[in-house]
């Protein structure tokens, strides 16, 4: 269990790590075959028996092949997913010194504050949930297991909870262009990756790559974003053949009065 | 007690799996042909005979299942570095 007390606590139940992991697996492919219907307009060429069938089908088929070859597997893919989502949120990281950056220089905080105090909220009541079962572990009679066994169930339950909460947020932009069942798939993926019961030496190993590819995944956005996108705040931005003001425009290729390149 | 799901043995997943696939692929394949499609009967055997086929040809050639599990693994890793690679893109011009 990444960041957690696994020397002295397994995660508990042991299967739902597990569990997360194989139906975020299904959850995936089954956002992106509903996306890919959805997209090229099949879903109204078959009867409603045809489609449960397929759906049923490949769904649950998919969901035993990827079984069969992830049953040995589920740690490595766990790791996979957590790591990969390390390096997103290192480039996420870098949205908070941007903003920073345009605060001052506009006086204005150019985000949608009523989305992300509600998403704050519900982390907040999520933690509050917790804490709470977790003082109630603490003070009052065990009530399903012993008192070590409540703690390490209220613990594993809350971080899996909070790590798909905070996946779905950060991924929130690409929902669009895809499907809940793909995002979703994913943040269920990451929290079972992150409250698997890795050995010691791996966790700790784990811990180093993803902070390495928090790094990579920052240092490389702050490239991207300051080659072209913070540096062009300073650059000359008309057009080279007609002189026209391009600062308007949302990065041109062409420019809108000559069509000359940018 | 009977085992849970994941710890079946692989080859008895697998199996499963692409047999559930293979009717899935024949039923809404079948679906195009007009014969077919108004004969539920000769459908439903032609689907049967494709799963029968497709297993019996998974002993002979080992190759088919490996396709497709390597199809399968490549669907589950490629997904989510897709859609991260995607989400990567948007941070940064977004920002």
């Amino acid at each position: 269990m990444l960041f957690q007390i696994d020397v002295v606590a397994e995660p508990v139940p042991g299967d739902l790590p597990i569990w997360l992991i194989t139906l975020g697996i299904e959850a995936m492919f089954l956002g992106v075959v509903i996306h890919t219907v959805q997209q090229r307009g099949l879903y109204s060429q078959y009867t409603k028996r045809e489609r449960l069938v397929g759906v049923f089908g490949l769904g649950i088929g998919y969901f035993f092949i990827a079984l069969s070859f992830i049953s040995a597997n589920f740690g490595l893919y766990g790791t996979y997913l957590y790591l990969l989502f390390r390096t997103v949120e290192g480039a996420a990281a870098l949205a908070i010194f941007i903003r920073i950056l345009s605060y001052f220089r506009s006086g204005s905080y150019s985000t949608n504050l009523s989305s992300k105090a509600r998403h704050i909220l519900f982390v907040f009541f999520i933690m509050t949930v917790g804490v709470s079962l977790l003082l109630k572990v603490l003070i009052d009679d065990p009530f399903i297991g012993g008192v070590w066994y409540n703690l390490s169930l209220v613990y594993t339950v809350l971080v899996a909870v909070l790590t798909f909460v905070a996946v779905r947020w950060r991924l929130r932009k690409v929902q669009a262009d895809t499907n809940i069942g793909v995002t979703g798939g994913i943040a269920l993926g990451v929290a079972g990756g992150q409250i698997y019961g890795y050995s010691l030496g791996g966790e700790i190993a784990i811990l180093l790559v993803g902070s390495v590819l928090y790094a990579i995944g920052f240092w490389s956005a702050v490239a991207f974003v300051f080659s072209d996108g913070v540096w062009g705040l300073f650059s000359d931005s008309t057009c080279s053949q007609c002189d026209a003001d391009l600062s308007q425009y949302n990065d041109p290729k062409f420019c809108p009065q000559c069509g000359n390149p940018v | 007690m009977v085992e849970p799901i994941t710890q079946w043995e692989p080859a008895l997943l697998r199996e499963i799996g692409i047999t559930l696939c293979i009717i899935a692929i024949t039923i809404l394949g079948t679906h195009h042909i007009p014969d077919l499609k108004k004969n539920p009967r000769l459908r439903f055997l032609i689907t049967a005979s494709v799963v029968i086929m497709v297993l019996g040809g998974m002993d002979r050639y080992p190759v088919v299942t490996e396709a497709l599990t390597i199809a399968v693994a490549v669907a589950a890793v490629g997904i989510p570095l897709a859609v991260c690679t995607r989400a990567y893109k948007i941070i940064v011009t977004t920002n």
